[in-house]
């Protein structure tokens, strides 16, 4: 029956999937992130490297890494000549002063290559070229990985040999020397192991994910104080005083809380693995070793992919349930479960702090390695190899970890199981807690006096942010979005400083002067490429030296950068002079108004819609869930009045959270960049140019920040229909289900989800900004259209004659 | 002052929870008895417009409540059966809350929460969260909010659930003495508590309005129904199973029984004695 209540129990199995969901989506998000970084696309980049793998696994393992170099050198040959042809198409002569000679000489060198490039130049696919370039170079990469490990394997052995020829290491009973001979021991288990090339993408990037590791520990906690629900609804005296309602119900719970974590551990690895291998491919080399992966050089236990993703799944499960059962003590021993929450608190900052600055060299190191932070992150004890000497001992870490973790679920749990026992429902305080009492309701006292003086407006709010926890909400939500933040320095390249320059001194209304800048930067660029010329002529002609020409061929080279930044100039300039606008520096405004923020408000938007739900769902939903609702609506204000009072709330926090929102983008961007000339036209900025109106940038941005609060607000009176209309918790899912997994879906690349996806009108930058007509206006108003319709059905459910 | 129920009706779905309800309520305090299901709250829902009425009309001084919508719950003071209070509030921050949705200026509300606060005996704790309370805390609690604004109509669903039988004495008191200028309806199973302070009670069943007439009236219905009967302790289970019994106490061997029967177990010469509304609760309500 516990096992049932536990399990079977809708927030149990809501939690469980909404983990599940959130890990897998956010890993997959942030692999699609990656992928941007890189600049290719992880689709192509698996098929290249499969074909290679392919192709190469047939080789001779000597001619191994001659064969991928020389598919390298064919497939970078041909990527060159592709982007000569681009040198000379954009600028002819250019080329012809600085790249025509080094074209002749690659063409020299691979004369096969270049005349299959020349015979087929129409049909070749530069951008494949370049993904298998780049697939080649990482194939190569682990060649020379696989090359060189027997030789590493063989300089741990050699540097050993070598510290024990120096006597003093050793001496007996010396702790460098048990560490130097466990090393060589441990490390001759791979000696003989056979390494092969393969994708390794799938293992690494499960590897390195942390969050599916925290989110478990959520999940446990929540198993956690399913346990404790007896205490909250009163029932523990009840089961306390039953034959089975102590030790028999603690074991069960043991039982319940391992099988659980390690089910749901087991479920969430299985699927990041399945999710990974799905993006990158890789299934062929599951029976690879896994040092064959360079991450898992220092791995000394020689297995197969697929054994170590079992291994994996192990540990991990193992960890989390060491959490879960510390997590269980303190919940279990402590009878409050407000301050058991604090006690947690304490002892995870505790723990982050010993592991994070405890040196590894320290005495108490054990406690850096047997340490929640290193159940919750096992990956740093599984791919590094290390031994601690520690209270007199040397232990190799990851079996430091293991035991450690083994012994914490047994130390922990039969207290746990103890304290469940013998501690009864009812406390008897002791003189310092009722020293203590006496203090705690003397400031009772104060805050209550305080609390009574509130309005109707501070009770509701008061509600929300006390009694339903939404401070707790609010100050995550600040915490996220104030650590979405870059305040690191920007370094700008050599282009982007001459740009930066330019518009200093040149940005505004009128171009003359700009103008000027403009052409007596390209007479300087001109007249280095002319000497520069001149020397390459003079040089093939000796007469000039060696190192006469070098000097000019890097005076030319310097100037690259100034050429990129005359090209750009000249489109701005043209730009400004054909659309009759300003010169106006693009940077900051991209960022806040344009493509380099659009990503960032996308995220800041469904964040907001999922703190709005959270803190919202419970303004009207709240009084049936406390049951005060018949006693409000038989009073005089219980229903237009304090509806009105409610929807003001709503309101209220709401235009909280645009606030702080908007805050954020500012503060980003104004960190890095200078916001000027806001009185300029929109459309100075090129980003802006098929807008379908002109307005200052001034007044666009005030547009754009009141179509956010006017979105923000409609999402607010949604919310509040349905909480009308449900309970807190099935407010809470429904409004997520409708407003913020579509947004989600979006943004995880299914572009049906688009039409659904609020998070597009919350942001709003992204359709106002990439807008050439009005319509942008539909789907606003449709929105706005809910926001209004929610508000009416919201009064009439609350306020109508009769429930 | 005058409450009229004319021929009010609730349904939901199939089931008949209320059926052509007809009463007047003048000053005074009035008893609504009935078994569980009977549709006593029912009738409060729907006299403070909680619930739609499917039929009828309920009128306050001849104007239909619905009509007169928040004007009428101005007069109105609530007490519902189920527990229903923010746990996390003091009571004294509760009771300001509720004064504030009655329309009661700051200033008079903080003379009344605190009048009222003594008035239930919790001035002492009126800043502790109401989540703290024992179950006799709360119902004071509620009942306290229930008086705020001084209202004409007062509901009161369960008033002394809980509560041990020194303070339900307090509280039955005070009804009585504030009900000289209101219309006070008290749902409750003790029958002890409306006994005695009750203009008239109010007996519902299954839906239906049985009767309603003063205590005197009704008990005299059952008046050659009631007796005691001396019997043997094994017989009493006999007696249970036969008849109503509405009492019994024990008196060296033997136990006697007070039961409700029309008819009267001629061999064990029953004692007729005066019946109680308590009695007439069996009579009605037991089958």
């Amino acid at each position: 029956m516990e096992f049932r209540r536990v399990v079977f129990n809708t927030k149990t199995l809501f939690l469980f999937v909404f983990i599940l969901v959130i890990g897998v989506g956010l890993f997959i998000n942030s692999q699609m992130k990656n992928e941007e970084y890189s600049g290719y696309s992880i689709a192509e980049i698996n098929t290249a490297r499969g074909k290679f793998v392919d192709e190469l696994k047939n080789c001779r393992p000597e001619k191994l890494a001659e064969t991928a170099a020389n598919k390298l050198t064919y497939v970078t040959t041909l990527c060159d000549l592709i982007d000569f042809d681009k040198m000379k198409s954009d600028n002819y002569k250019q080329y012809e002063e600085l790249w025509m000679e080094s074209e002749q000489q690659l063409r020299q060198e691979n004369k096969k290559t270049a005349n299959y490039y020349d015979n087929n130049k129409k049909t070749i696919n530069a951008n494949s070229l370049y993904v298998q370039q780049k697939a080649l170079t990482e194939i190569l990469e682990q060649i020379e990985y696989i090359d060189s490990y027997p030789a590493y394997l063989e300089s741990i052995n050699g540097s050993a040999e070598n510290m024990n020829s120096i006597s003093i290491f050793k001496t007996e009973n010396n702790t460098v020397n048990d560490n130097i001979e466990k090393t060589v021991q441990d490390y001759s288990k791979l000696k003989n192991i056979k390494l092969s090339i393969g994708i390794d993408e799938p293992i690494v990037s499960v590897v390195n994910s942390e969050l599916p590791n925290y989110l478990l520990i959520v999940f446990s906690l929540f198993l956690v104080l399913i346990f404790l629900e007896e205490r909250k609804q009163g029932l523990w005296t009840l089961i306390y005083s039953n034959p089975k309602g102590r030790l028999h119900l603690a074991l069960k719970r043991a039982g319940i809380l391992s099988i659980i974590t390690a089910f749901a551990t087991a479920v969430m690895y299985i699927c990041m693995f399945t999710t990974a291998f799905a993006i990158y491919g890789g299934t062929a080399d599951l029976s690879r070793n896994v040092q064959s992966i360079a991450m898992f050089k220092n791995f000394v236990f020689p297995m197969s992919e697929l054994q170590f993703i079992v291994f994996y799944i192990g540990v991990t499960v193992l960890m989390q349930m060491a959490l879960a059962s510390i997590l269980w003590l303190i919940f279990a021993f402590i009878q409050n479960i407000t301050f058991a929450f604090g006690i947690t608190g304490i002892v995870f900052a505790g723990e982050f702090l010993i592991y994070n600055y405890l040196p590894y060299q320290n005495y108490f190191s054990l406690f850096k390695c047997i340490n929640i932070f290193t159940f919750i992150n096992p990956s740093n004890a599984i791919i590094k190899y290390r031994n601690l000497e520690t209270l007199g001992f040397t232990l190799n870490m990851f079996s430091l970890l293991i035991t450690g973790a083994i012994i914490c679920i047994i130390v922990f749990s039969t207290l746990a199981v103890i304290s469940s026992t013998l501690k009864r429902p009812i406390k008897t305080p002791a003189k310092i807690e009722i020293i203590i009492s006496s203090l705690v309701a003397r400031i009772k006292n104060i805050y209550w006096l305080m609390i009574e003086r509130l309005t109707v407006i501070g009770y509701e709010l008061y509600k929300i942010l006390v009694i339903q926890k939404g401070f707790i909400v609010a100050v995550v939500f600040l915490f996220i979005l104030f650590n979405s933040v870059n305040t690191d320095t920007i370094y700008y390249g050599a282009t982007d400083s001459v740009v930066n320059s330019f518009y200093e001194k040149y940005s505004g209304n009128g171009i003359n002067n700009a103008e000027v800048y403009v052409k007596n930067l390209a007479t300087e660029i001109e007249a280095v490429d002319k000497e520069y010329a001149k020397a390459v002529s003079d040089y093939r002609n000796d007469k000039i030296t060696g190192e006469e020409y070098q000097s000019k061929e890097m005076k030319s080279l310097a100037y690259d950068s100034k050429r990129e930044a005359l090209e750009i100039l000249e489109e701005r300039l043209s730009y400004a002079k054909e659309n009759d606008v300003w010169i106006v520096n693009p940077q900051g405004y991209s960022e806040l108004l344009g493509k380099g923020g659009y990503a960032q408000q996308t995220k800041n938007a469904i964040i907001s819609i999922f703190v709005l739900i959270i803190l919202l769902s419970g303004v009207f939903a709240y009084e049936k869930k406390s049951n005060v609702y018949y006693t409000m609506k038989a009073t005089y204000r219980g229903r237009n009045y304090i509806f009105r009072k409610k929807t003001a709330v709503a309101s209220i926090v709401a235009v909280f959270i645009w606030l702080v929102t908007g805050a954020t983008d500012f503060y980003r961007v104004s960190v890095n960049y200078n916001l000027e000339n806001l009185t300029a036209p929109v459309k100075s900025l090129m980003f802006f140019k098929e807008l379908p109106f002109q307005v200052s940038i001034m007044t666009y941005l005030i547009l754009v920040y009141l179509i956010k609060l006017v979105m923000i607000l409609c999402v607010a009176y949604i919310i509040c229909f349905i909480s009308t209309v449900t309970r807190y918790e099935v407010c809470i899912a429904v409004s997520t289900l409708v407003l913020v997994v579509p947004s989600l879906l979006y943004s995880l690349g299914i572009d049906i989800f688009k039409y659904l996806s609020l998070s597009i009108l919350v942001s709003v930058s992204k359709l106002l900004g990439e807008s050439t007509s009005f319509v942008f206006v539909i789907p606003i108003a449709l929105v706005m259209l809910l926001g209004i319709t929610g508000l009416v059905f919201s009064n009439k459910r609350w306020c109508v004659n009769g429930a | 002052m005058e409450l009229e129920i004319k021929n009010l009706s609730k349904c939901y779905g199939k089931y008949q929870a209320l059926s052509n309800i007809n009463i007047k309520l003048n000053e005074g305090v009035y008893g609504l008895l009935g078994a569980n299901g009977a549709g006593k709250t029912t009738l409060m829902n729907l006299i403070t417009d909680n619930v739609r009425r499917n039929s009828g009309e309920i009128l306050f001084d001849g104007t239909d409540i619905l009509k007169l919508g928040k004007a009428f719950r101005k007069e109105l003071g609530y007490m519902p059966q189920q527990q229903g209070f923010y746990d996390k509030f003091s009571s004294k921050a509760f009771l300001l809350y509720m004064a504030n949705l009655k329309g009661i200026s700051r200033k008079q509300a903080k003379e009344e929460t605190d009048r009222l606060l003594k008035v239930v005996n919790l001035d002492n704790v009126a800043h502790k969260k109401i989540g703290e309370f024992s179950g006799g805390m709360k119902q004071r609690v509620l009942l306290a909010q229930a008086l705020l604004g001084n209202p004409t109509v007062l509901l009161l669903d369960e008033p002394t659930a809980g509560l041990d039988p020194k303070e339900r004495i307090r509280i039955r008191n005070f009804i009585s003495e504030i009900a000289e200028d209101k219309i006070v309806l008290i749902s409750t199973h003790v029958v002890s508590d409306i006994e005695f302070i009750a203009k008239e009670i109010i007996l519902l069943k299954e839906g239906k309005l049985i009767s309603h007439n003063t205590c005197n009236s009704l008990t005299k219905e059952i008046e050659n129904k009631v007796f005691e009967v001396e019997i043997e302790k094994e017989e009493l289970k006999y007696f249970q199973e036969n008849y109503r019994v509405s009492n019994l106490f024990h008196s060296g061997d033997k136990i006697t029984v007070r039961i409700v029967t029309d008819t009267p177990p001629k061999n064990y010469a029953p004692k007729p004695v005066p019946p109680t509304l308590e009695d007439l609760y069996l009579y009605v309500f037991e089958n």
